[in-house]
């Protein structure tokens, strides 16, 4: 945890000094202009906890298409957890998609390479139970299940990062993000104790990251 | 520009709270208080009180103002027979069940909520909270003569 608040403080203090600084004079590379190419790629820390984390496992995949300095984006996700709880087990399994846009701060570099804010709106489809032994007063113990099925919800993002051109096509970079406002539509009678892509919902907050590659597919027409 | 650090301080903070505190208020108790015409607590001898699904009595040959009887989770109504003062009464009670998890190591638990009375043969009953806390604040207040 202390790991995520360091880099949300330096993700923070970043964007803070970006947007303290003052405005430029306008400038061609400042407007909307043509794509020149899609980035694809996923998300390598999902993929390391898949195979480090037997609670979870999980996969992402990340695009964007560049129109000057500002960068729709695209991610979806696979999420599946199976959590030991003290008294059962909780499992969730679902898959979230947000959409949003990146704003890039290093104008001038020729190879493109980005430092970005962006923003996203996340959407997720889950289902989730939980079974557990409880002792209610005057009848012994009773074996309790509830589910959650065909849940939606929503949250918002703040993201900052980087991405970085290695090798020809070949980029890497990382997604810090601020998740917050989460809402659920789902079982009245079950609290969703985690939604698939923003995390538990009892923190109004939530820090992620992502540690991206990606490859590059050059649009024909574009230089 | 104090505001702002503040702000991120918070944001820090917030993003640090790992899990929620491991306080359970919930319980399976529902509590009934008597109450006389003029609204005063009213002390009952009670010869006995039955609960639906449970073969033991409760408040055998008891005095009390207010009781507390259990619920169970595997229905959604229980039934009360209150023998006292050469009556019998009867009151069933419906609720929800409800699910939370607190947190990975404090696990699962069940809010007993929207608590209503189905059927009585009392006169005059009033819910003055419809959820089931440790806290024993009064459910049901019932108005006997």
């Amino acid at each position: 945890m202390w790991r995520y608040s360091w880099i949300s403080s330096v993700l923070v203090c970043l964007a803070l000094s970006a947007f303290a600084q003052k405005e430029k004079a306008a400038d061609s590379t400042r407007g909307f202009q043509r794509p020149t190419g899609i980035r694809l790629g996923t998300d390598l820390i999902s993929l390391g906890k898949t195979f480090a984390n037997s609670s979870f496992s999980g996969w992402e995949g990340n695009a964007d298409v560049d129109f000057g300095r500002y960068y729709a984006a695209l991610d979806y996700g696979l999420w599946k957890r199976d959590l030991p709880i003290t008294n059962g087990t909780y499992q969730n399994d679902g898959r979230y998609l947000r959409v949003g846009m990146d704003i890039n701060f290093l104008l001038k570099d020729p190879d493109k390479n980005m430092f970005f804010i962006g923003f996203r709106y996340a959407r997720s489809n889950f289902n989730e139970q939980v079974e557990y032994q409880t002792s209610p007063i005057e009848f012994g113990d009773f074996q309790m299940e509830s589910s959650n099925l065909g849940a939606k919800a929503g949250w918002v993002e703040l993201t900052s990062g980087l991405r970085v051109k290695i090798w020809n096509q070949f980029w890497l970079g990382f997604t810090g993000r601020m998740k917050f406002l989460p809402h659920v539509n789902g079982n009245p009678l079950f609290e969703t104790y985690e939604i698939p892509g923003f995390g538990q919902t009892f923190k109004g907050i939530y820090w992620g990251f992502n540690y991206q590659a990606f490859w590059r597919i050059p649009f024909k027409n574009s230089k | 520009m104090r505001v702002i650090w503040f702000l991120i301080l918070w944001i820090l903070v917030a993003a640090c709270l790992d899990e929620q505190d491991c306080l359970i208020t919930s319980t399976n108790l529902v509590k009934f208080s008597f109450k006389n015409s003029k609204n005063a607590a009213r002390e009952i001898m009670f010869d006995e009180i039955t609960v639906s699904g449970l073969a033991n009595k409760y408040y055998v040959a008891a005095k009390a103002t207010s009781v507390q009887l259990p619920v169970t989770p595997a229905e959604s109504e229980v039934t009360f027979i209150l023998s006292f003062e050469n009556r019998v009464e009867t009151l069933t009670v419906g609720y929800d069940i409800a699910t939370e998890i607190i947190s990975k190591d404090c696990g699962a638990f069940t809010n007993y909520i929207n608590l209503g009375v189905n059927t009585t043969s009392f006169d005059s009953l009033r819910v003055v909270n419809n959820s089931l806390t440790i806290n024993a604040a009064v459910n049901v207040e019932i108005l006997v003569d």
